[in-house]
């Protein structure tokens, strides 16, 4: 799995900490979903496409 | 509330262990090779303990959560894979006393002794796994 939280970030000046804050999780799960080494539960990824204005689809890529 | 809660009651039990183990060092009984062992695993919980009440402590300063979805089923792991961890621990003292005390002349441990064994290495075991889980991303 891939994700484009790190793009979507820049896109809005926003650190792993902000986001973070946002979702209310700890910063270094942010790091982790972003490296993709983490798979979210489906309510930390719809909380984390809302912060970032998106849908989970948009974040979340399956290579199959 | 919840979390400050935890870490103040953290932070006094790792005194409380802090407290027991120099008045074990300094007090009037003389200490043989195995307890210090009983000393410096206590040690490790202690700073273990205090690392990760650091942790907590940072992240609540920073304005985010001590534990969150990731945490909480890591530390569940930790805890699962610690009890398994425990059974084996309880059955090697067993097999310390019958092959080893038993049959090569090692000292046998008494059952004071077995209990501090299996609590102490229990906890070391949970802690290193905490610590290993939660430097992956995930397990």
């Amino acid at each position: 799995m891939r994700t484009r939280i790190k793009e979507l970030r820049a896109r809005y000046d926003m650190t792993q900490e902000d986001l973070a804050r946002k979702v209310g999780v700890r910063r270094e799960t942010i790091l982790f979903i972003e490296k993709g080494k983490y798979n979210p539960s489906l309510k930390l990824a719809h909380d984390i496409s809302r912060a970032l204005q998106t849908t989970i689809e948009e974040i979340f890529i399956f290579d199959d | 509330m919840k979390e400050k809660m935890s870490i103040v009651a953290g932070a006094g039990i790792a005194i409380l262990l802090l407290v027991i183990v120099a008045l074990y060092l300094f007090g009037p009984g003389s200490i043989e090779t195995y307890d210090v062992l009983l000393i410096i695993i206590p040690l490790i919980l202690v700073v273990g303990a205090i690392t990760f009440l650091w942790d907590r402590l940072k992240n609540i300063r920073a304005g985010l959560p001590s534990a969150d979805e990731r945490a909480k089923k890591l530390h569940w792991k930790a805890g699962a894979y610690a009890y398994i961890a425990t059974i084996w621990i309880a059955i090697g003292t067993m097999w310390y006393n019958i092959i080893f005390a038993e049959n090569l002349g090692y000292p046998e441990l008494n059952a004071g002794q077995v209990v501090a064994v299996i609590v102490l290495l229990s906890g070391l075991v949970w802690f290193a796994l905490q610590f290993y889980f939660m430097k992956q991303g995930d397990i």
